[in-house]
């Protein structure tokens, strides 16, 4: 089978394969698919995570051996790499042991590359070889951005500079517009890969329907899904994963024996709860699919909200993050009111209450301000009860919630005697640790949550 | 004479300023018997002989290596779990995803998920210990290749995958060593390396591990040669399964997002063609993990979780091990104690500082302590009676003083029955060694009774399921320093408490004391008579057991039915006063009276029956009723007790317990009869075992009790030391001349505690001129006492050799002497004056002295005395001249000033001229001095001023 005749099939499988995205394959097929033509210069390919470009691009030069490369930015993480992947995957040179983990030749600039890759081409003329064309393909091309700010404009003139038979494709979640800032860059060729609609992932995920199932029932099944996680969550591949996770809890009443297949209603009761579940970690992917089955009902219905966010501080590194989180989210100005220890309270409390409504905007929307390292020890001294020394060992808990993120250093870090500090966790946080050591975070914070 | 004087002091001043030697120790010999031993030092007025000495430090390292050991043992067992948890999940993980896509059975994905272990550390700084041993662990299999990535050396993403090559590639070129071409070949790519910047990229490694599956694959067909080519194919498929890259992420905080990022994209990239799993250990909770990457990365992970050990059960364990199992051992007191649980429970959850904590402890006690060579071995064995004929009188005398408290409380509890003993003990020495030998025996009793009561009290612990009543092992060992643990409140609310515990539960709490008893050879000879009580105890239960448990049952149903009651009444009278002779008279009446009534009411009216049962029933819950109004009324642990002392909720308890007891007294005739026997026992035998340490005489040999040492040693405290040291200096320099008082500021104090003391009055800015008159001020009366003194005494030498010279010629010098007296009167009279001026003077002129320039002409000044000497140039600003002028124009003034005095004043003046400029070098000095401190700091703000650092100004 020739060359050409594989790519057209090639093709017509993923027409097959890739529902909903056949007029992007056939596009691509007009512009890439006859490997006798002359190619266009450059091509860029965008759409949203997960709605096929990589993948759909990937499988069409599969059939096309050593004559595309196809790299991902993320891995070339210079430039040099990026050329040396490109010039080992056009000459089907790989790195190994034999040839000491070398590459196809050492290659740093733009300069370098294009004189490779003429040789390149010219090696491969003498063979006899049905396709003309050279395709580098760039996935994830918005990376190409930020490692060299000419970069993109040289790669993609590079048609027009080897004055070959070359074409550049870019591959990226980002549209064109973004890309424009060089100057110097050619237009490429559009081609955009749209959302999937409800019925053309539904006709995808029907896909992942198990062989031994009718598809009518597991249409259903992800319909159901499909309307349940659909507003927080178009992401196909997320839905996929969703739909991997519960469809074996779904059918689980079935297996026992409880309900059958024509029970819709009774087994949307039974899932209802994980499907909430489900909702609430979305994303997050902290359910292994081994633990998903493990995990009981009871799980479910009661889950322990501090399991995320609980682990074990020393009695006193807590006070230290109350006091920067006090430190953080009340103004320096009331620190009198609320830390010192004359009992004033009276009039202070009613002169608080005009003051919150006299300010609109919460305290919590600004974030954390920023406070010197001082104003927060005082805050400290004052809210801890029994009375301590400053000890060399509260300097060092300081610096061990700095190393997990807990105390964001703030300006120069050189400064040794004013250090400012950001409290990064949140209210929640804080409010597990206050009750956790006994403390009534509100009576000390400005604004009562 | 004066100019002489002049000389002197500048030749003083010039040594000052080269007086920055570092004396060796000149006698070699002596530094080595400094170090000998390491550091251990004759005690007892260096009475103690080398002998000793060596006893000591050869029995410090013995204990502490003994410690370590059990240490690093019970750590490495506990984490044991964790890590082959750890390690099962790495083994597991990889076949499982090559079966997946065996069976094709799950859905495929564009991309695959890289099998991610999540590794909950909490925050305890010693993790590292634990990650070593999980990589150890990971390694015993020769085809797991682990590259461990510390954020510390993963500074961008090119430098992070250089580290995984290195590690992951260089592992295997040193395992194939053997084989003489890999040697070779390895050379070469290091020449080649060195010759260009390697390039690492992903693709190398995919190189590798191609080249790995080939090898691994080759040396299995060597060995099958004579199997099937597809056996072989089989084979070659299982090893290239069993190859796994792991890369272990040690601290995830302290990653940057970025990178972790690309890096989970670009291995997720390789996922199919590279088995890699990850690992990566977190501090801190799952949510920050969560906030930290993206949804784009955690889509690409395949999480499992996995909680390593809490660093509170570790310390626990620790402290079982080796302060309640050892029994002669080292032993810490309460105050050490105290102090490294607080530092541990309060400050670091570090297990290492703990152990740290305990080896300096180890130390101390050694070091210090003449007697320490009779602790820590067996007081009943032969090795301490050749210690105890070893001893010298001067060790018992120590001995008399090393355990004063203890030995006199205990003389004086014995000092009224037998005054003999006493006299003996304080007067004849073999006396007091045979004592001190009991005394150590006691003591070892005590450890082997409260090893065992110890145990057992967790199991009374346990026979209560609410979270107020268990406390930690290391809370309890606690209680048991500080106090008797018997007396304690928390024990005796236990042991009150088991009166109501079920019966059930009680034999099966008996029984497990049994058997722990037994299986300690040692304490069950010691506490033989408690056994035999409860033998005794038990004996009878294995009567109640055919009977007691069968009626139980019944009586229960019974009670629920509310039937029978009436029949059973006159046997509960019979057993209520055969019990009552144990208790005390009130009770019985008061209880008798509520039978009866309750009888009455029975008999009288089934309404009421019914209303009774009700109540029965809730008592019958009785435990649970009384936990609940525990925790209504305590918010508190520590609260604990309280809801049995208030004198309402007392009734209210007692009846219920009353009603309880009669209510089991239906139920269950056999055990009633035997709570007291019970509880007696349980009293008893916890007296006995959980005793406190120090009623015991001559604890101090075995316990280490002083804690201000390891205080000093491990909590530092920087601001309060500096703020002493140089506000109250006398505590450090020894000196008696300078007060405490925090009013008035002494010249003869150094001249860095002067300025720190004016530092003190000032505000946030500073300024320089005013500082420096105040420093002046203060020092000035110091100079000028001091001259005088020394004009006195050159005086004095000039009087005697003019009284020589008068004999001769006494009218010939008489107007002189008159005239000389003069000068002394009016240069006195000049001075005052001066200093007044000079005070005006400096107010009135505002100088603009910046800081800097000050400090510059300093080191100007120091560098002109000391130019032979001097290593260091350092540039002179112009300012420095400009002030210099400035200062030079001051002094100008004031020598003219002084021109309107007499003539003979000349040299005075070059003598204030100098003053000033003394008083100017020491107070740049001093304020340099706290700079360097981090008192103070130049400002850009007024360039005269500096800027008071907060730090250390409260």
């Amino acid at each position: 089978m020739s060359i050409q005749d594989e790519v057209d099939e090639q093709f017509k499988i993923l027409k097959d394969n890739y529902p909903g995205r056949e007029l992007q394959i056939n596009r691509l097929q007009c512009l890439i698919g006859d490997i006798h033509q002359v190619v266009p210069p450059s091509i860029f390919i965008f759409g949203d995570s997960a709605t096929g470009k990589t993948s759909i691009v990937k499988a069409i030069f599969s059939k096309y051996r050593e004559n595309a490369s196809f790299i991902n930015c993320i891995d070339c993480y210079t430039p040099r790499l990026l050329f040396e992947h490109c010039l080992n995957k056009l000459s089907g040179y790989v790195p190994s042991p034999d040839n000491l983990y070398t590459n196809y030749a050492h290659c740093e600039t733009m300069s370098e590359f294009v004189h490779y890759l003429i040789e390149i081409c010219n090696e491969n003329k003498n063979n006899e070889d049905e396709i003309t064309g050279k395709y580098l393909i760039f996935d994830n091309a918005e990376r190409l951005r930020e490692t060299n700010p000419l970069l993109l404009s040289a790669l993609l003139r590079i048609p027009e500079i080897t004055n070959l038979n070359i074409t550049i494709i870019l591959i990226s979640n980002i549209v064109w517009e973004k890309f424009r800032s060089q100057t110097g860059v050619l237009e490429p060729i559009l081609l955009q890969f749209p959302s999937y609609t409800k019925n053309e992932i539904l006709n995808i995920m029907i896909r992942d329907c198990p062989k031994d199932e009718n598809k009518n029932f597991y249409y259903i099944f992800i319909e159901l899904l499909y309307d349940v996680f659909n507003k927080p969550c178009r992401n196909l591949n997320e839905l996929r994963h969703m739909a991997m996770l519960l469809y074996p809890k779904y059918i689980e009443p079935i297996n026992e024996g409880k309900a059958t297949r024509n029970d819709t209603v009774k087994l949307f009761k039974h899932i209802e709860i994980y499907f909430k579940q489900a909702l609430d970690k979305l994303y997050l992917r902290n359910i292994s699919s081994s633990e998903w089955n493990n995990k009981s009902i009871e799980d479910y219905i009661e889950p322990s909200i501090n399991s995320d966010i609980s682990f074990e501080l020393p009695y006193y590194t807590k006070y230290l993050l109350i006091a920067s989180y006090l430190a953080s989210y009340n103004p320096p100005r009331y620190d009198l009111r609320f830390f010192s220890k004359s009992s004033e309270n009276k009039r202070r409390k009613s002169r608080k209450q005009e003051d919150v409504s006299s300010s609109k905007k919460s305290q919590q929307l600004y974030g954390p301000k920023v406070f010197p390292m001082e104003r927060m020890l005082a805050i400290f001294y004052s809210i801890i009860e029994d009375p301590i020394e400053g000890t060399i060992d509260i300097n060092r808990q300081i610096a061990s919630l700095l190393t997990l993120k807990l105390l964001i250093k703030i300006g120069n870090t050189d400064m040794l005697n004013q250090m400012k500090c950001k409290c990064n966790v949140n209210y929640e946080f804080i409010q597990y640790l206050s009750k956790s050591v006994h403390f009534d975070i509100t009576k000390y914070l400005y604004e009562a949550i | 004479m004066v100019a002489n004087s002049t000389i002197n002091i500048t030749e003083a001043y010039d040594s000052l300023s080269e007086a920055c030697f570092i004396l060796w120790p000149s006698d070699k010999k002596k530094k080595n018997e400094f170090t000998k031993n390491d550091g251990f030092q004759s005690l007892m007025d260096k009475t103690e002989t080398q002998d000793f000495i060596n006893q000591r430090h050869n029995k410090y390292y013995k204990i502490w290596n003994n410690i370590k050991s059990q240490i690093d043992q019970l750590i490495f067992e506990l984490n044991l779990s964790a890590t082959n948890e750890i390690f099962n999940f790495v083994s597991s993980k990889l076949n499982k995803t090559y079966d997946n896509d065996n069976k094709e059975s799950k859905l495929q994905l564009p991309f695959k998920e890289i099998p991610t272990g999540l590794i909950f550390s909490g925050i305890n700084p010693d993790h590292k210990r634990i990650y070593n041993q999980i990589v150890l662990k990971l390694k015993t299999v020769p085809t797991n290749h682990v590259a461990t990535l510390e954020s510390k050396d993963c500074i961008n993403l090119k430098n992070t995958m250089k580290i995984i090559i290195e590690q992951l590639m260089e592992k295997n070129m040193t395992e194939e060593n053997e084989i003489i071409d890999t040697t070779e070949f390895y050379k070469k790519s290091k020449l080649k390396k060195n010759n260009k910047a390697p390039n690492y990229d992903p693709y190398i490694l995919l190189g590798w591990y191609k080249h790995l599956i080939k090898d691994s694959s080759s040396s299995i067909n060597i060995e099958d040669s004579l199997n099937e080519k597809d056996n072989s194919k089989l084979n070659i498929k299982k090893n290239s399964d069993n190859h796994k890259i792991i890369l272990f992420i040690e601290d995830f905080e302290c990653f940057d997002v970025l990178l972790l990022q690309d890096l989970i994209s670009i291995f997720s990239g390789y996922s199919e063609e590279l088995p890699i799993i990850l690992l990566i250990g977190i501090a801190t909770s799952l949510e920050t993990f969560h906030q930290s990457l993206p949804i784009s990365s955690l889509s690409l992970l395949q999480i499992e979780k996995f909680k390593l050990l809490q660093s509170y059960e570790c310390i626990n364990e620790i402290i079982e091990k080796i302060f309640i199992e050892n029994v002669d051992f080292f032993k810490l007191g309460i105050k050490p104690y105290q102090y490294l649980l607080d530092n541990f429970n309060f400050l670091n959850l570090s297990v290492d500082s703990f152990i740290r904590g305990i080896k300096f402890s180890v130390m101390y006690h050694f070091y210090s302590n003449p007697l320490s060579i009779l602790s820590s071995i067996d007081p009943t064995s032969e090795e301490i009676n050749v210690i105890f004929n070893s001893l010298t009188k001067r060790h018992l005398d120590e001995a008399k003083v090393l355990t004063f408290n203890s030995f006199k409380t205990y003389i004086n509890s014995i000092k009224s029955t037998s005054p003999q003993l006493v006299y003996k003990l304080l007067t004849d020495d073999n006396a007091l060694k045979s004592f001190i030998k009991d005394g150590l025996i006691n003591l070892h009793n005590y450890h082997i009774k409260f090893r065992v009561g110890f145990k057992c009290l967790l199991e009374l612990q346990k026979l209560y399921h609410t979270p107020l009543f268990n406390k930690s092992k290391r809370t309890l060992y606690l209680l048991s320093l500080q106090e008797s643990l018997f007396e304690s409140s928390h024990v005796q609310l236990l042991i009150r408490r088991s009166k109501i515990v079920a019966y059930p539960a009680i034999k099966k709490f008996l029984k497990s004391i049994k058997t722990i008893v037994n299986e300690d050879e040692q304490a069950k000879q010691l506490l033989n008579c408690h056994i035999k009580v409860l033998d005794n105890i038990l004996l009878k239960f294995e009567k109640l057991d055919d009977e007691g448990n069968e009626i139980k049952i019944e009586e229960k149903k019974k009670t629920k039915k509310g039937k029978e009651k009436i029949a059973n009444k006159d046997e509960i009278k019979i057993k209520k006063e055969d019990d009552s002779d144990s208790k005390d008279i009130v009770e019985e009446e008061k209880e008798e009276e509520e039978v009866t009534e309750i009888n009455k009411e029975k008999g009288n009216e089934d309404n009421e029956d019914e209303k009774e049962k009700e109540e029965i029933i809730i008592n019958d819950n009785g435990k649970r009723l009384l936990n609940k109004k525990i925790y209504e009324n305590s918010s508190l642990f520590d609260n604990v007790l309280k809801p049995y002392y208030p004198n309402s909720n007392i009734i209210s308890f007692q009846r219920e317990t009353k009603i309880s007891k009669r209510l089991r007294a239906e139920e269950l005739q056999g055990y009633e009869t035997m709570i007291d026997e019970v509880n007696n026992f349980i009293l008893n035998y916890f007296k006995e075992t959980l005793k406190c340490y120090k009623e015991f005489p001559f604890h101090e040999i075995v316990y280490y009790t002083e804690s201000s040492k390891l205080k000093k040693s491990f909590s530092a405290q920087p601001r309060s030391v500096i703020h002493t040291a140089l506000n109250y200096p006398r505590y450090y320099l020894n000196c008696q001349c300078c007060s405490d008082n925090d009013h008035i500021i002494e010249s003869s104090l150094h001249d860095t505690c002067i300025a720190y003391k004016l530092y003190l009055e000032c505000g946030k800015l500073i300024n320089l001129y005013d500082w420096f008159v105040a420093f002046g001020n203060i020092l000035n009366d110091k100079i000028v006492k001091e001259k005088q003194k020394e004009k006195e005494i050159n005086k004095r030498i000039k009087n005697k050799q003019k009284r020589e010279a008068k004999e001769i010629e006494k009218e010939k010098y008489e107007k002189e002497r008159k005239k000389e007296e003069k000068i002394d009167k009016n240069k006195k009279e000049k001075e005052q004056e001066e200093e007044e001026e000079e005070g005006k003077e400096n107010k009135n002129n505002e100088h603009d002295v910046s800081f800097d320039s000050l400090l510059n002409e300093n080191e100007d000044i120091i560098h002109k005395k000391g130019e032979d000497n001097s290593i260091i140039i350092i540039d002179v600003d112009n300012d420095k001249n400009v002030i210099k002028e400035s200062l030079d124009k001051e002094e100008e003034e004031n020598e003219e000033e002084d021109e309107e005095d007499e003539d003979d004043e000349d040299e005075d003046e070059d003598e204030d001229a100098f003053n000033e400029k003394e008083i100017q070098a020491r107070f740049i000095r001093a304020i340099s001095e706290l700079q360097y401190f981090g008192f103070i700091k130049s400002t850009n703000r007024k360039v005269d001023h500096v800027i008071k650092l907060t730090w250390g100004s409260d």
